[in-house]
């Protein structure tokens, strides 16, 4: 074999690099795709969830007599029969699958049924009886955090889940240096993922052998099948987690959710099957969005636009339960850095309790809402310094390799070539502050992190592994952990294993997320799949070389230097020598049987983070970074806004699926004009008001414009084929570069997202109103001088 | 959302027929394309023990456009029809441009002119699942006391939004109500009553046949437009206008 086992990046390449349909494609566009509740499962009983009414409560009583009598009813679980706490950080876990002791939002589950049938597990639901006295009830966190106020968990007085205090370097020095310091509020709405599945588990209890197997909607089958051994008291060697096709998650499925335990808890008391499905308002009940925020952003800058210190305080409304919670209001602060040289920063994060669904991680987990407050904030300042919005980026760039001050490590970055690329196409130079009044152009960048660097369930086991299978019929099993949710994870591994064994992709097949097969993933979260599972499949896929090369080498009695992998020959390097691939096969299996390989990588060390308290979360590493421009039609009678274009560069190192990484990132842009635009959860006292996808207003193609995607490759020196992600680095771009976008289009600066007519209108209103003030004031000045 | 409750499902073939069906089992629901009624049933908003289907109906869902430019139009006809006749365009184009805002297209095969005409009215307190409904005690406009939306005052502000009423309304349209007492025919606007729990003047049994809309006025021109937070489907009441007016004269405007 050459020298170079392993294709440096940028190689020329046969499989990465190509615009690649998804292997299941097929699978999903003609139907065959089996979902969770669409698995076949003769004789399953028919599971259902009864849920609080009411926001805040104590349980006095759950009355099931009346519900086990009705004929058809297998079985009733409450709060009784689960007392173990989850949740998916191990320090934070107080969440139960039914409610025990208190309700606390409007929704929770609080028994569950299983019946022959539907209508009788809906008449069983209704022949529950609640005992449950009322509490008081907070919706927002300043109430929540009142003095007086009840808190909804003992261990936590104030309502406050974390608080997070972070300095690094001088920030008072470095806004005593600046040039100019602004300081400003921003408030958005809590939204949430509207994934197009709603939410499904299937679980089976194999009575005779006291085991069980559950297939679910899972982003996260790994840590679902801790939660189960937990919750169930059952040793994980009992249990076996699938995961069938998943019609999306973006963060709604990356922890065990109450209904898979539930659905658990049923098929044991029941002894059987059982298929919980949950409807379109109980999935926005299930709920784990991105939280009601507000942030206080504070921005030193020098003349020429240089950052001289952030300052930034975050109130997040996390909901009942804690969650990701202490992770999303870490990030919030963590992802102030690693897009721009900040030379100091001070950041307060405030995680708050309140009686409603509790949030989660969302597609670019804390990060977005303060990516908007910085990127509005550093354009206002940049107007008043006479600077150029994309004049203020540059002068910011970071080069690699860069130590960030908060212990982050960044060693590609193509934000630079990002901004070159949008600016040219968008004509910014030519069009910004020259249309018609009522059109506009705004801009901002974002990043997002390849992975967490440390996981959350810290084993010291490698943070990936991949093993590759290979038997007589001369096609290439790959078997992974990590989950598929529609991103593409199934193709990318297979091509990168393609890649290096020199295959075509046809020879491989994927098979993923079935416990008792498969070796363990973290699971699909943080954009971690490509970067950490890429690099495993690289390090199998080498494995699997080697040894094939050996026996090549032995058959073709050549030095297994020279031999060569060439599609599906292997060739004696300067000879026409050649063994066919089948033949390869054998002559490797003669040794001793069915090839396996596996390959296993780590993040490296240094860029785990620092060592101060929280310092795991926005580790990374590797940066993906993405910069966009988005033209606007207002229509300031209206309040309308149309997004007449978008141009988004996003640089994820290198695209080993161009195809899959365009549609990623017209997905994020997507994603972050429905919350920009319209999309916002509202209560009625606790009760969610748009738990449906015609109120909870997501856009849809009609209100779609042309996303220009440009591809820009940093290549990271520790990614496969030096990849990054790019699955979420482009969506918090998209907010602020509306906004001000509105901005040059009708000089309204939305301080509150998401934009919608009735707050634009307002804004205007109130403009117009202080602009009589004004007027009225200087005419009574000029009268009086 | 949940399954339906039973129900027997009639098709009558006659329109006499279906009153005598409507008229005799108090809770019997008519339905056309059932794009309305149907997700209202099953959020368990009602339960009817049977469902009329007006489709088989001989004539319900005929277009005429008589010579001298009167229109008539059947309670049945499809809104996606509406939108493609000709014949119609040519008279009335504004609703061509009424009922293309309607929804989507698929949603416009099934739905029907007197369907879109009899719209429910809706409110945020009351297009809701079951659990939600009670969890909030009901409404004034079904199950409970009170009016969420003003809930010191006795009336129901659940609000109609149909966007065929108003283009018909400036089009001076009048309708066709066949019942247990026989026909009548009054002016569209007398169809609706300010009462967002009773906003439709059908006695029971009553059912809508058909629109007639005179020939207009020489020079006369009619528009549609609607405002509304998204381009797409929404169940949020939005604003709309239909006007038609004639060089100098001063236009006739209806609106919601």
């Amino acid at each position: 074999m050459r020298p170079d086992t392993l294709p440096a990046p940028g190689a020329a390449a046969r499989v990465v690099g190509v615009r690649q349909p998804l292997v299941d494609g097929v699978e999903k566009v003609t139907g065959r795709a089996r979902y969770t509740a669409d698995l076949p499962a003769p004789g399953a009983l028919v599971g259902a969830i009864l849920r609080s009414p009411i926001a805040h409560a104590a349980i006095r009583g759950v009355d099931v007599a009346a519900a086990r009598a009705l004929p058809g009813v297998a079985a009733v679980v409450t709060g009784a029969d689960c007392d173990i706490a989850y949740g998916v950080i191990p320090i934070a876990q107080n969440e139960f699958p039914l409610a025990r002791e208190r309700v606390r939002y409007r929704g929770e589950p609080i028994a569950a049924v299983a019946a022959v049938d539907a209508a009788t597990a809906r008449a069983a639901l209704d022949a529950i009886v609640l005992d449950l006295e009322p509490l008081p009830a907070y919706f927002d966190a300043a109430s929540a955090r009142a003095a007086d106020a009840v808190p909804l968990h003992a261990n936590k007085p104030g309502n406050v889940e974390r608080e997070v205090d972070h300095v690094f370097g001088d920030p008072d020095a470095g806004f005593a240096a600046a040039d100019l310091v602004r300081e400003h509020r921003f408030h958005y709405a809590e939204v949430t993922h509207a994934m197009m599945e709603p939410n499904a588990a299937l679980a089976e209890w194999d009575a005779e052998r006291g085991r069980l197997t559950l297939h679910s909607v899972t982003q996260v089958p790994y840590y679902v099948h801790l939660a189960l051994a937990r919750c169930l008291g059952l040793d994980e060697s009992a249990i076996r987690v699938v995961k069938p096709f998943v019609g999306g998650g973006f963060g709604h499925r990356t922890e065990t959710l109450n209904f898979e335990i539930v659905a658990a808890l049923l098929a044991r008391a029941a002894g059987g099957t059982v298929k919980l499905e949950l409807s379109r308002e109980e999935s926005f009940l299930t709920h784990r969005g991105r939280p009601e925020t507000d942030i206080r952003m504070k921005i030193g800058l020098a003349r020429d636009g240089a950052i001289t210190a952030v300052e930034a305080e975050v109130v997040q409304r996390g909901g009942a339960y804690a969650g990701y919670g202490l992770v999303t209001i870490l990030y919030a602060g963590a992802l102030l850095h690693a897009i721009y040289r900040v030379p100091a920063s001070r950041y307060r994060g405030v995680r708050v309790y309140a009686n409603t669904p509790p949030n989660g991680a969302m597609r670019g987990h804390g990060s977005v809402d303060a990516r908007h407050a910085f990127e509005s904030l550093l354009d206002r300042m940049a107007a008043e310094l006479g600077l150029d919005p994309f004049a203020v980026r540059r002068a910011n760039l970071i080069e690699p390799p860069w130590r960030t001050i908060n212990d982050l490590q960044v060693n590609s970055c193509g934000l630079g070539e990002c901004l070159d690329l949008v600016e040219r196409a968008s004509g910014w130079r030519e069009r910004r502050g020259r249309l018609p009044r009522g059109r506009g152009l705004g801009m901002a960048c974002s990043h997002y992190v390849s992975g967490s660097a440390k996981p959350v369930h810290w084993t010291g086991e490698p943070h990936a592994v991949v093993e590759l299978r290979l038997d007589f019929d001369g096609a290439v099993t790959v078997l992974t952990g990590a989950a598929d949710i529609g991103q593409g994870s199934s193709t990318l591994i297979a091509q990168v294993a393609a890649e290096v064994l020199a295959l075509p992709l046809e020879r491989f097949r994927v098979v993923a997320n079935d416990s008792a097969i498969t070796p363990k993933d973290n699971g699909s979260y943080s954009s971690r799949v490509s970067y950490m599972v890429g690099n495993a499949a690289i390090r199998a896929a080498d494995a699997l070389k080697r040894e094939l090369a050996a026996a090549a080498a032995r058959k073709l009695e050549a030095a297994v230097e020279d031999i060569e992998p060439d599609g599906l020959v292997y060739r004696v390097w300067g000879t026409d020598r050649a063994l066919a691939w089948k033949d390869v096969v054998l002559a490797a299996l003669e040794t001793s049987g069915t090839l396996h390989a596996k390959g296993a990588w780590s993040t490296p060390p240094e860029t785990q983070g620092g060592r101060f308290r929280g310092a795991a979360v926005g580790s990374s590493a590797g940066f993906s970074y993405a910069a966009q421009v988005v033209e606007v039609d207002v229509d300031d009678e209206t309040g309308m806004v149309r997004v007449v274009r978008v141009w988004a560069a996003h640089d994820c190192g290198r695209a080993i699926n161009p195809l899959a990484v365009e549609g990623q990132v017209q997905g994020s842009v997507w994603m972050g004009m429905g919350q920009a635009l319209g999309e916002e959860t509202q209560y009625h006292e606790g009760l969610h008001v748009r738990a449906n996808l015609l109120d909870y207003r997501v856009p849809t193609i009609a209100e779609s414009p042309p996303i220009e995607t440009f591809i820009v490759e940093a290549p990271d020196p520790n990614g496969p084929f030096g990849a990054k992600e790019a699955g979420e680095g482009a969506l918090s771009g998209f907010l602020p570069a509306l906004t001000s976008a509105i901005a040059d289009a009708i000089g309204i600066e939305l301080d509150e997202l998401p934009a919608s007519p009735d707050r634009l209108l307002a804004a205007i209103v109130e403009r117009d109103r202080a602009r009589k003030r004004q007027a009225a004031k200087a005419g009574r000045e000029r009268e009086g001088a | 959302m949940e399954r339906l409750t039973p129900f027997t499902l009639h098709r009558p073939a006659s329109l006499a027929e279906a009153v005598a069906l409507l008229a005799r089992e108090p809770s019997a629901r008519a339905i056309a394309g059932g794009t309305d009624l149907v997700p209202n049933l099953r959020d368990g908003l009602g339960a009817p023990a049977a469902l009329v289907d007006l489709t088989a109906i001989a004539g319900l869902d005929a277009i005429e456009v008589a010579a001298d430019g009167n229109a008539t139009i059947g309670a049945a006809v499809t809104l996606a029809r509406l939108a493609r006749d000709e014949a119609l365009a040519g008279v009335l184009p504004v609703l061509r441009e009424a009922a293309l805002v309607i929804a989507g297209p698929g949603h416009r095969t099934l739905a029907s002119v007197g369907g879109n005409l009899c719209l429910d009215t809706r409110c945020v307190y009351y297009n809701q699942s079951a659990w939600w409904r009670r969890a909030n005690d009901y409404c004034l406009k079904h199950g409970g006391e009170t009016c969420h939306v003003a809930p010191q005052g006795k009336r129901c502000h659940a609000a109609f939004a149909g966007d065929l009423a108003p283009a018909l309304i400036a089009l001076g349209a009048e309708v066709d109500v066949v019942g247990p007492e026989g026909a009548r025919r009054l002016p569209l606007e007398d169809l609706y009553a300010d009462d967002g729990a009773a906003h439709l003047a059908l006695a029971r049994g009553e059912l809508l046949a058909g629109v007639r809309v005179a020939a207009q006025p020489p020079g006369a021109r009619s528009a549609y437009r609607k405002a509304r937070a998204a381009r797409s489907t929404s169940r949020s009441p939005g604003s709309r206008c239909g006007s038609r007016w004639r060089a100098a004269a001063s236009p006739t405007c209806a609106s919601r």
